[in-house]
């Protein structure tokens, strides 16, 4: 038996399979599985693979646990959340990509779908999103919300009293944020790092701090990491930092 | 209740609501895991596999062409991630110079009698003997009944290219079926 015939059967062995075998098909199969051992034994074998258990089926709770962790991925709110829109910012980056500039505002709301985004001076409050950029705010007496997908953060707040909440993250990236030497509110700090990075990430600060990490590595959001937090004090305001392999300085000025 | 077609839920998805995406899993989480689960033939990194490559389909849905089909598109993510585990395996086993083993050593008397006993068990150690892309393909099409066409999709090559893998890979593995393990 030549193998261009065998080769050809393969052909009839797929309609077979695909349910899209004619009468005359068939015939010509049966013929040539008849004569030729080879093919009728791989006929069997694509049977075979067809009926028997060979790759078992998934437990419903591996699946539910497995889907469990990518939505975790994908909504984990404030602190890492690193999927949520990087799809949008796959898709808006090109289009909208660029920078931000603000000079003085009374307040500075801004967002881009990609690119830096700098303030130069506000008051009352500064509210800043890039799915990818730097977020550099120079001076904002007042609240400063800013977060970027990836990239560097370095704010500066000055004025004392209520209204100076603070809440910056960054995906990837470096957080600066220096405060009022007279500065009053309540630290929480998280900083995480995963295995694939440098991992000598670390949080500076120049008001007291209590710094933990993470003993073990938490395998179950995707790449493997570690979490550093920082936390203390207490007052009128609160500041929360988040970055993913970026170092966090709080300083005193 | 209307069944949300995979388009509509990657609408929805892309406007921020997440839970469409989880939808899309449940679709496809079954077949992303069998053809997971023949790259490594362990559960645990089966499952880890396909949680990658949902995780780097969702990151990647803004560049999803519509004109494709979502679940070929997944399923060569899949793939994908499968190669880039056996690669990841081969090179630990390299570095600590240690054969690679996928199941728990199993002496060769062992391993015989259960050939004998349980036709499947032969049928699936022929196929994890088997190279990953004759592997693939058999698993694509006989085991999921995903169509040539589709296959040539997730493999990025020609359906000419898929049969011949089929027509070999069926003649390897009913080689390593009848012979002696």
């Amino acid at each position: 038996m030549n193998e261009s015939t065998c080769i050809e059967t393969q052909d009839l062995i797929e309609k077979r399979s695909a349910g899209a075998l004619g009468r005359a098909d068939q015939a010509r199969l049966d013929a040539h599985i008849a004569e030729c051992a080879e093919c009728a034994a791989d006929l069997d074998l694509v049977d075979r693979l067809a009926e028997e258990e060979v790759i078992p089926e998934p437990a419903e709770l591996d699946l539910a646990r497995m889907r469990n962790s990518v939505m975790r991925e994908i909504r984990a709110p404030r602190h890492g959340e690193m999927f949520r829109w990087a799809a949008a910012a796959a898709i808006a980056v090109a289009v909208f990509g660029g920078g931000v500039f603000i000079g003085r505002q009374r307040v500075a709301p801004a967002s881009t779908m990609g690119g830096d985004i700098k303030v130069k001076t506000a008051k009352q409050f500064v509210k800043a999103k890039t799915m990818g950029g730097e977020i550099q705010i120079d001076e904002v007496d007042g609240s400063v919300d800013a977060t970027t997908m990836g990239g560097e953060i370095k704010a500066n707040v000055v004025g004392t009293g209520a209204g100076h909440d603070v809440a910056l993250r960054s995906m990837g990236g470096d957080i600066t944020l220096t405060l009022p030497a007279s500065f009053s509110g309540s630290f929480d700090v998280e900083l995480t790092y995963t295995k694939n990075s440098s991992r000598n990430y670390t949080i500076k600060s120049d008001f007291p701090l209590s710094v933990k990490e993470s003993p073990d590595w938490d395998y179950d959001k995707g790449s493997p990491r570690k979490v550093i937090t920082g936390t203390g004090g207490s007052g009128a305001n609160k500041v929360r930092i988040s970055t993913i392999n970026g170092n966090v300085v709080i300083r005193k000025k | 209740m209307d069944v949300r077609s995979d388009a509509e839920l990657i609408d929805a998805t892309l406007a921020g609501k997440s839970a469409a995406f989880d939808e899309l899993m449940k679709r496809y989480e079954r077949i992303v895991f069998k053809v997971a689960y023949s790259f490594c033939y362990l559960r645990e990194d089966a499952l880890d596999i396909s949680q990658s490559a949902f995780l780097n389909a969702y990151r990647s849905l803004g560049s999803f062409r519509r004109d494709a089909d979502f679940k070929t598109w997944v399923l060569r993510i899949t793939y994908n991630e499968g190669i880039d585990f056996v690669r990841r395996r081969k090179k630990r086993a390299e570095e600590t110079l240690d054969v690679e083993t996928v199941h728990p050593a199993v002496d060769a008397a062992q391993e015989r009698e259960l050939m004998e006993r349980d036709r499947t068990i032969r049928l699936q150690r022929g196929l994890e003997k088997m190279n990953t892309r004759h592997r693939t393909a058999l698993v694509l099409r006989y085991l999921q009944g995903i169509p040539i066409a589709e296959i040539a999709g997730v493999m990025r090559c020609s359906e000419g290219m898929v049969k011949n893998i089929l027509f070999r890979g069926v003649r390897t593995l009913r080689k390593a079926v009848t012979e002696n393990p």
